[in-house]
């Protein structure tokens, strides 16, 4: 689905990323981990084409929808949920209610609430941040720190979710320090001094 | 509980009566300026004028110029990373582009209008002098508005009326 080739990136003078190399393949559930400031944001947003690298190349299939949460999400603070998802989601018409009602339901959101995102506690703002990367039936997915601000419930509810979603034939790849226990990783790797090193044993 | 459900392009819609609220508060207020005050429109449109009262008016009219430019822009500013993740950051630029000339073709249109039918004149310079403004300022709050967050909008416009006043004095105006 996606080739990561020899990707470099530095930010003045400090190399983040010396040499990544990484295929994405169709039903794969990926765990990435590393220390602060390893790179794995950097990673995520070199892919999703928010930064571009110094070298290097990314090859994707035509027919991959990439679907993202990296850090804090941004989101139209005097607006909605509603109004910021159907904003999202009507980008490339891809609307679908039916299933934003499903997630907004799965996550204990209320999609019909007038509340604006402004008054969103961080957990709420994450929750949101997951359901917009998931609801256009997006089939390659990025979650950096998804379990951020999370409760103990919506974590399992999370986990449950990756786990169907991969059954189903979608690609994640999760970038976090706690590893979801219940979540069934194809394959783990560290990020390491600019590096990506397998850790399938 | 009855709810109704508007869809998104009618929210849409919704930015553009904003948008046109904008234009017609500012055509009220150049009816006001003409009628009440007296006062000449290419020092409160175009320049930075000197007498309070022409001050007041000017910044009020610098603020919907900047409100028009920046109702075009500030949603997809605002939801930048998820709408580039959606559409790749070349597509978001050009996009980002097109809205700002798009508003600026209907600003041109608007201020021709207006001139013509308050003023019986139309100051081409001061217009382009506008419009490249306003150019200027849409790319580059679209470029800062990450940095800056809910003070672009006003520090873009301390940094009009400022340009405008160094204009003023370079013109003798």
């Amino acid at each position: 689905m996606l080739k990561v080739n020899h990707i470099k990136k530095s930010f003045t003078k400090n190399n983040i990323l010396e040499d990544i190399n990484l295929e994405i393949n169709k039903g794969e559930c990926l765990y990435i981990h590393g220390k602060n400031g390893c790179g794995k944001s950097t990673l995520f947003k070199i892919i999703c084409d928010i930064i571009q690298s110094d070298s290097g190349t990314i090859e994707k299939d035509s027919d991959t929808y990439i679907g993202a949460l990296i850090e804090n999400p941004g989101f139209i603070e005097n607006e909605s949920l509603r109004f910021n998802l159907e904003f999202l989601a009507s980008i490339n018409h891809h609307y679908n209610e039916e299933r934003i009602r499903e997630l907004c339901h799965m996550y204990s959101l209320n999609y019909d609430s007038s509340s604006i995102l402004k008054n969103y506690s961080v957990g709420m703002r994450q929750k949101a941040g997951i359901i917009q990367a998931v609801m256009e039936d997006q089939n390659l997915i990025f979650f950096d720190e998804p379990t951020r601000g999370l409760d103990e419930e919506s974590i399992i509810v999370f986990e449950d979710m990756v786990n169907t979603l991969v059954k189903k034939g979608k690609s994640i790849v999760i970038a976090s320090h706690d590893r979801l226990p219940h979540v069934h990783y194809t394959h783990t790797y560290l990020l390491e001094e600019g590096t990506l090193k397998s850790e399938d044993y | 509980m009855f709810t109704i459900h508007i869809p998104i392009y009618l929210k849409r819609g919704h930015l553009r009566v904003k948008i046109i609220k904008n234009y017609v508060s500012l055509f009220i207020l150049f009816l006001i300026c003409k009628e009440v005050f007296h006062i000449d429109f290419i020092d409160i449109k175009y320049f930075f004028p000197q007498r309070p009262i022409y001050i007041v008016f000017s910044l009020l009219v610098n603020y919907f110029y900047l409100k028009i430019v920046f109702d075009c822009i500030f949603q997809y500013m605002e939801i930048d990373t998820f709408s580039i993740i959606r559409m790749g950051k070349k597509k978001y630029h050009t996009m980002m582009f097109k809205r700002i000339m798009h508003t600026l073709i209907s600003f041109v249109f608007f201020s021709i209008f207006t001139d013509l039918f308050c003023f019986h004149d139309i100051c081409i310079l001061g217009l382009i002098e506008t419009v490249c403004i306003e150019t200027v300022i849409g790319l580059w709050m679209s470029i800062f508005y990450k940095r800056l967050g809910t003070h672009t909008f006003m520090a873009n416009l301390i940094l009009i009326i400022f340009v405008k006043y160094l204009m003023t004095l370079a013109s003798g105006f």
